[in-house]
């Protein structure tokens, strides 16, 4: 059943637009074409999956939609705000308010503890220290780490360094959460956690999520899933029609 | 679709400089290792730098005090050989010019008998030269002596030391003073305050007893002559008072014969010259000058200049006991040699010719400095390499441009400031290491703490500025850096 656009997106208010984003490496002779126009509609609320093999452009599509690369071509909107002509300053505003990043490799601060590493950046955003300190407390209780908030990164293990990614990205409330395959070096049990703390985020403080990865489980979770391949977008689902697919393809491999 | 500027960052707060430095001062504390060799490349650098600053620091300070000292015992000396000498003898005097052969040297001594102090100088200094390059000559090797006597001053001298009876003086003159030695200035410097101790004694014993002298006979002389210069007095004196001024002389420790006295009152009578400078001397501030003028007649510059002349030897033995003789030619040597070691005193000082380093040390100092940037720059770009990933995650967190490169360039300062206190003191220590094994004592009793304090400020002021202007590249890319580079996995 193909995806129906208009009938989606009724009555629902739109987060991030990319208008014909096209996005070219190298010199005439030897150009690489990442993206050869996409055009896609992200709604306020939405859980969305990004997947596509890599050099397929996934990434540089993600980078587009967080703000941290500008298109070649194209156009991508924020909130109605055209990103490509936000000067440096505004770049960094936007992403310490609006937008929250989880990264792969949880790319948290070694020489900081937990606590420090989730209130950098409501320092970044001017807040008092010490509301900092009690947000920061909340939301490492809200990913189930309240008791290790003085625990460096060292000491923990790569679930709970994600879920500590997790709360420092919910630091400034951001509207827009930005996952680049957050379970992708974790165990099965311990994605499947994460998976969870996403899914609650998503639907109890409807957190808008858009996340690049491969991982199964995190496909039954999500409202639709984009197909990326090479550098177009190939197709969009709602997973509820590939639930039944994805659950064959693994009964197979366990046989 | 329009697009509107609907992204109001007026909320969006500066960060302060304090919150910056807390952050980079946990980033240290937690790579503390790891910035040390930055830091060691600093230490080194300043550690050179404080070296060299201190040392010349120090040799100016003892070249000071030195020079100082020979200037007041110089004077001790001056008034040792005119002691003895005794003043104007005009008989004497007459004696001694027969002594040349032509008209024209009789009257020249005779105007060198007279008071002039100038002439005196002048002979002193020529002394000196000769001595100095005597000496000189006589550590040469043979090559480089017959170089030497290809230029006019060197034939003369040789010539003058063809006479056997001359080259034998020579020598004599030249036992004393085997220790200085010319072509290295350091080793001078250090054979030069090595003897200079003795010189001290004695001459700190002499200076004493002609500050003693002059307080006697100043007092002595004011209650005879009164409101009257010493000028009039003397022309207007009958035997009788000259006789008065005898025995005030010889109350002040110093004898006088009567007939003396009167040959210097005919002289100031008759002679032109003498009542010239005497006219100058009457100003009331130059009557002190003047006693001091009076006392120092100047038979010492002519026996320096007739040491050699056999006749004027003749002469000189008839009128002194051996003793005596061998007194003054003592005083005489030791005027000598003082002169010659303050020339070359004077050769280190125009070494340094008031800058504080010299050319070579400059040159060193800037290679170090240089390897120092490059290396500390390296360090840096190396850090920086390594901590991409924090530093584009601290991007994509909301971290402005103008924050990372607060942060590097304070850590960059930090580090600067760490090396500039620990470079100081390393370079200090070896500073006063060297000036002690080399200077001895005079080191101690010269130590230049204001000298010491100044350079190691300069030192350290040097290692923070050293140290941020080598992270300022680093640093500047660090904050270019694209926060895309967040979502990079190895």
């Amino acid at each position: 059943m193909p995806f129906n656009e208009t009938e989606y997106g009724k009555g629902r208010d739109i987060l991030v637009r990319a208008n014909g984003v096209k996005k070219i490496y190298g010199e005439e002779p030897n150009q690489t074409f990442a993206l050869r126009g996409v055009d896609l509609v992200i709604y306020k609320g939405e859980y969305l999956c990004v997947m596509g093999p890599s050099g397929s452009g996934k990434s540089t599509f993600f980078n587009m939609l967080g703000g941290l690369d500008s298109p070649t071509n194209g156009r991508v909107f924020m909130d109605e705000v055209n990103m490509a002509q936000l000067n440096a300053h505004e770049l960094a505003f936007l992403r310490c308010r609006k937008i929250g990043y989880v990264f792969q490799a949880y790319n948290l601060n070694q020489t900081m503890t937990a606590l420090e590493n989730v209130t950098l950046p409501m320092i970044f955003s001017g807040m008092h220290p010490d509301d900092a300190r009690a947000k920061g407390i909340n939301l490492l209780e809200k990913v189930g780490l309240g008791s290790r908030w003085s625990h460096r990164p060292k000491a923990m293990s790569g679930g709970q360094q994600q879920r500590v990614a997790i709360a420092r990205s919910l630091a400034n409330n951001p509207q827009l959460l930005l996952c680049d395959e957050p379970t992708a070096n974790l165990d099965h049990k311990t994605g499947k956690e994460v998976h969870k703390i996403l899914f609650d985020l998503n639907k109890k403080e409807g957190v808008t999520i858009i996340c690049a990865t491969h991982d199964h489980d995190m496909l039954k979770v999500s409202d639709r899933m984009i197909w990326i391949e090479d550098g177009k977008i190939a197709r969009i689902d709602r997973s509820s029609d590939i639930e039944i697919k994805s659950a064959t393809m693994g009964k197979k491999e366990h046989e | 679709m329009g697009s509107k500027r609907i992204i109001d960052v007026r909320p969006q707060v500066r960060l302060s400089a304090q919150k910056t430095f807390a952050i980079c001062l946990s980033g240290i504390k937690h790579r503390l290792f790891r910035s040390t060799l930055t830091l060691s490349v600093i230490t080194l650098a300043v550690s050179f730098f404080m070296f060299l600053l201190s040392e010349s620091a120090y040799i100016q300070s003892i070249s000071a005090g030195v020079k100082n000292e020979i200037y007041r015992d110089r004077i001790g000396n001056r008034w040792l050989s005119t002691y003895f000498v005794q003043p104007s003898n005009l008989e004497f005097a007459h004696r001694l010019s027969e002594a040349y052969e032509s008209d024209e040297k009789r009257k020249i001594f005779q105007e060198v008998n007279l008071f002039q102090q100038n002439e005196f100088n002048q002979l002193l200094e020529d002394a000196n030269l000769e001595i100095t390059y005597l000496n000189y000559f006589k550590d040469l090797r043979p090559g480089k002596k017959i170089n030497l006597l290809g230029s006019t001053t060197g034939r003369k001298i040789f010539e003058e030391l063809a006479d056997e009876k001359n080259w034998q003086l020579f020598n004599q003159r030249m036992q004393p003073m085997i220790s200085v030695k010319l072509p290295t200035p350091v080793q001078q410097f250090k054979s030069f305050i090595e003897d200079f101790q003795e010189y001290k004694k004695r001459l700190d014993l002499a200076h004493s007893q002609w500050n003693q002298f002059i307080l006697n006979f100043s007092t002595a002389l004011e209650e005879l002559i009164g409101t009257l210069t010493i000028n009039q007095w003397m022309v207007e004196a009958n035997d009788e008072k000259l006789a008065q001024l005898v025995v005030y002389f010889s109350k002040s420790g110093f004898e006088v014969p009567m007939s003396d006295l009167q040959s210097i009152t005919e002289s100031l009578v008759y002679n032109h010259n003498r009542s010239a400078i005497f006219k100058q001397l009457n100003k009331p501030e130059l009557v002190s000058a003047w006693k001091k003028a009076f006392l120092k007649n100047d038979e010492i510059s002519d026996k320096m200049r007739n040491l050699g002349n056999l006749k004027v030897q003749e002469l000189l033995y008839n009128q002194y006991s051996q003793e005596e003789l061998q007194k003054l030619s003592n005083t005489i040597l030791y005027q000598e040699r003082l002169a010659s070691l303050e020339a070359v005193l004077k050769g280190k000082n125009e070494n340094k010719s008031g800058s504080l380093l010299s050319g070579r040390q400059l040159f060193l100092l800037s290679v170090s400095f240089l390897v120092c940037m490059v290396g500390i720059t390296n360090a840096m770009l190396m850090a920086i390499t390594e901590r991409f990933r924090e530093i584009a995650t601290m991007k994509c967190l909301g971290a402005k441009d103008s924050f990372i490169l607060a942060q590097f360039m304070m850590e960059a300062g930090l580090q600067g400031m760490v090396g500039g206190i620990l470079g100081s003191l390393i370079g200090l220590f070896m500073a006063l290491l060297k000036g002690s094994v080399l200077f001895g004592s005079y080191f101690w009793s010269y130590l230049p703490l204001n000298g010491f304090m100044s350079s190691s400020l300069i030192a350290f002021l040097a290692g923070i500025f050293l140290s941020v202007l080598a992270s300022i590249y680093p640093s500047w890319s660090a904050s270019r850096m694209a926060p895309m580079e967040a979502m990079r996995v190895e």
